[in-house]
């Protein structure tokens, strides 16, 4: 089981969206005439111990790339996610619903708000496509 | 680029639907149907309890987190209830008539205010 988070678990993240064949059909328009990468960066806390960032390309319902990094860089994602550990861990689990975390503003996004009100079926099946498939957790 | 004020600090619903107003401020044609009015409108994520008040002062608009004792009109509904109104997806009447659209006050006043978080 890939720990997350770690570069095998953005692999399994990665083969799990492209194989799910909601986030295949409702992710078809997607990043196709706007920026549709996603900078996810993880706070410490509840086991982590040091921010981690999350690189996640997707066009057309595929994601293209998904890599830890080092840092922000130079990425000029079109989202750009903060959150802490102990919030994104439930989401990851499947306990806890990733858009009500944006609706009580515990995961920070930044971007075109507008986009993913408008792709809200793409993003709920993103979000569900992480909690596919089982992790291990840092702290537990 | 017309500017929609923002009052204090928002909460994840305001800022979610806060990009699809700055673009209709923009709109001479969405803008027609609400450049008269004034009250206000109280927007809840039912699931959560989340709520924010849309302020509508001829022409002028304003956007605040939580909710407001006596608005015009107020609606409660799910996050995917509201995306798919802002989309397009979803007629706000038959919203209302299948019962996933709460609401309470003018109705019609109601109507012409939400299509400022309407993206079609």
């Amino acid at each position: 089981m890939a720990i997350y988070p770690s570069q095998e678990w953005c692999d399994e993240w990665k083969d799990a969206m492209n194989n799910d064949p909601a986030c295949v059909e409702t992710g078809k328009n997607w990043g196709l005439d706007f920026p549709g990468d996603f900078l996810f960066e993880i706070t410490p806390g509840s086991g982590l111990d040091k921010t981690h960032y999350m690189y996640a390309d997707i066009k057309g319902g595929k994601c293209l790339e998904l890599k830890m990094l080092d840092s922000q860089g130079d990425k000029k994602p079109g989202f750009y996610v903060t959150g802490s550990y102990g919030d994104f861990k439930p989401v990851v689990k499947g306990e806890k619903d990733f858009i009500e975390g944006i609706v009580r503003a515990l995961f920070i996004m930044k971007g075109d708000m507008g986009k993913i009100m408008r792709n809200a079926k793409y993003i709920r099946a993103m979000a569900a496509s992480i909690s596919s498939f089982k992790n291990e957790y840092l702290g537990e | 680029m017309g500017e929609i004020r923002i009052i204090g600090d928002l909460n994840g619903l305001g800022a979610s639907l806060l990009s699809i107003m700055e673009q209709n401020i923009d709109n001479p044609e969405r803008m027609k149907k609400i450049r008269r009015i004034s009250g206000n409108l109280v927007a809840t994520e039912k699931n959560i309890g989340v709520a924010i008040t849309i302020i509508f002062d001829k022409g002028n608009i304003s956007l605040k987190d939580g909710s407001v004792e006596k608005p015009s009109a107020a609606l409660w509904t799910d996050f995917d209830t509201l995306a798919a109104y802002s989309c397009g997806e979803l007629n706000p009447i038959v919203g209302v008539l299948k019962g996933r659209i709460k609401v309470r006050g003018n109705l019609l006043k109601l109507l012409k205010m939400v299509t400022i978080v309407r993206s079609d």
